[in-house]
């Protein structure tokens, strides 16, 4: 088991809604997740939107409580980590980049962000090392977030994301809201990424076709189970499920 | 002897320059294209390529101390560019009405759907006030959403994003105009519901026969939506013409690039993605 970096096992997830005062419904939003992620893969989930994909990112990186399942990260139970332990492991890239920094700091500042909280020196040098890495150039230090395009941002959240070394990175829609050219930078600096730090990627998106070029094997989600997986590589179009045929063929 | 088809609106040589702090910025240079009866022309562009300022440009929505337009908007006989106030009003939301992208800050959030629809019928005097309400009935009808008489009465923050979307369409409609200027309609839902509303959008347009000008950056629906395309590189047309020409043989290279991109399949997996720098283009029109 030594080249699994995480593992879900039977994990269920529900939400709660109120019905009237003394009763709630208990809404099913994940059932029986259970799934694999090995050292150095990238592995997708593709499903419609409120299938429950974001619900296993935000399950993974700690934001929502773990109450049924087991989830195990790095050979560790996830209940005995905190989420500052959690996440120099893991990191999560979400789609907007409008909403993920502090519009009144520098880019400098934001990127020094999780540096301060997890107390950790030498902050100049690594800013400077991950802004390499994403092959943006050192001057959009001094910039702030509006004079900069979603792509360009997208890339300052991957910078970030990597300042902790982590281990995984949970990448959630990164790609869905840019434009096509914009798209092919932020999936190019992703790749390059996780080869130069060997990182594994969890990469969830309803658009199949990026999905499937980023990707080693991919997870298809519906109505909160798994209904599929395969191989993008050994890949027979007929012999996929319906639904998954479906959502592979959907003109746009 | 092939019929010509009819052009119901004429953009011919179109610029736009923004004035602000004694600095102007070029955002639409000499865009001539045509719009004619019962077709679906799709503007398609990344974002920053002028597209959405193109769209105002049509029914005057720019603010006009800081918008400097020149060309020309024939529409039935008349330079749109020349009307007044007055004689714009009678034609926004009437003859042609706009389609924004998101609902949220295009409703009004105090009054209740119904309300909003059946003001425009009103506004323009489609109907009196006795039967406006009916037709209000009929329109939240025609869009797809069931119970019209409790989505009258409904506020917008009850509604969920692809229904708000559908009372945007409804307002957009009532009024039977000729032309609709949809404004990235359906960017702001969730994938499987904007496969509904572009749908929606389709069928009632045919169904009354209303031309679209549908703005998107999303070449994929562009391909599925449209009769013909106008590619926007820098506020200029890259290329213009019939979807089947465009994708089959493009002559731009941004075109061609874009197309390529479009269709991931055309890359092994860790193969780097073109890179496509959008001020390398040199742009022509056609």
């Amino acid at each position: 088991m030594n080249n699994l970096i995480l593992s879900l096992e039977k994990v269920f997830f529900y939400r709660y809604e109120k019905n009237n005062f003394f009763h709630s419904n208990k809404i099913n939003i994940l059932k029986d997740i259970s799934f694999e992620l090995k050292k150095g893969e990238t592995l997708g989930i593709i499903g419609e939107s409120g299938s429950g994909k974001s619900t296993i990112l935000g399950l993974i990186q700690g934001l929502l409580p773990l109450e049924e399942g087991k989830i195990i990260i790095n050979s560790i139970d996830i209940k005995l980590l905190s989420n500052l332990k959690l996440s120099l492991i893991s990191q999560i890239i979400f789609q907007n980049v409008g909403s993920c920094f502090n519009p009144r700091l520098l880019i400098e500042e934001i990127l020094a962000e999780p540096l301060s909280i997890h107390k950790i020196g030498n902050k100049k040098s690594k800013l400077l090392k991950v802004l390499e890495l994403v092959e943006l150039p050192r001057k959009v230090l001094s910039r702030k977030t509006k004079e900069l395009s979603g792509g360009q941002l997208q890339r300052i959240n991957i910078a970030r994301s990597l300042l902790l070394n982590p281990k995984i990175l949970l990448c959630d829609e990164i790609v869905s809201s840019l434009d096509i050219s914009i798209q092919a930078q932020v999936l190019n600096t992703v790749n390059m990424v996780k080869e130069e730090l060997g990182m594994s990627i969890i990469f969830v998106s309803h658009d199949i076709n990026v999905t499937k070029y980023m990707s080693d094997r991919i997870l298809v989600l519906k109505d909160g189970e798994i209904y599929d997986s395969f191989n993008t590589d050994k890949f027979d179009n007929s012999k996929l499920k319906t639904y998954t045929k479906e959502l592979i063929n959907q003109p746009f | 002897m092939i019929k010509e088809r009819e052009v119901l609106l004429k953009i011919n040589k179109l610029s736009l320059k923004y004035f602000q702090n004694n600095v102007q910025t070029q955002i639409l240079e000499n865009i001539s294209i045509d719009l004619h009866n019962k077709e679906i022309l799709s503007i398609l562009g990344e974002s920053g390529s002028g597209k959405t300022s193109m769209a105002k440009s049509i029914l005057n929505l720019h603010r006009e101390k800081t918008a400097l337009i020149s060309g020309e908007i024939i529409y039935k006989n008349k330079n749109l560019l020349q009307l007044n106030d007055k004689e714009f009003e009678k034609i926004r939301g009437k003859n042609i009405s706009y389609i924004f992208q998101d609902p949220n800050t295009h409703l009004n959030p105090l009054l209740s759907v119904g309300y909003q629809i059946n003001e425009t019928i009103l506004n323009h005097k489609i109907v009196n006030k006795k039967l406006s309400k009916e037709l209000t009935y009929e329109v939240i009808n025609d869009v797809g959403l069931s119970s019209p008489r409790k989505i009258y009465n409904m506020y917008p923050f009850q509604l969920s994003g692809g229904m708000k979307q559908r009372v945007l369409i409804a307002i957009a409609i009532c009024c039977n105009p000729e032309i609709i200027i949809a404004d990235e309609p359906t960017t702001s839902l969730d994938s499987n519901i904007q496969r509904k509303v572009v749908e929606l959008l389709i069928h009632l347009c045919k169904k009354k026969s209303i031309s679209i000008i549908w703005i998107t950056h999303n070449i994929h629906l562009a391909k599925y939506v449209s009769d013909s395309i106008a590619i926007m590189l820098g506020g200029k047309i890259a290329e213009y013409g019939q979807k089947k020409d465009i994708f089959e043989k493009p002559n731009h290279p941004y075109t061609k690039d874009l197309i390529e991109l479009s269709d991931l399949n055309n890359f092994k997996k860790n193969s780097k993605l073109k890179f496509i720098e959008r001020n390398k283009y040199n742009v022509l029109q056609i």
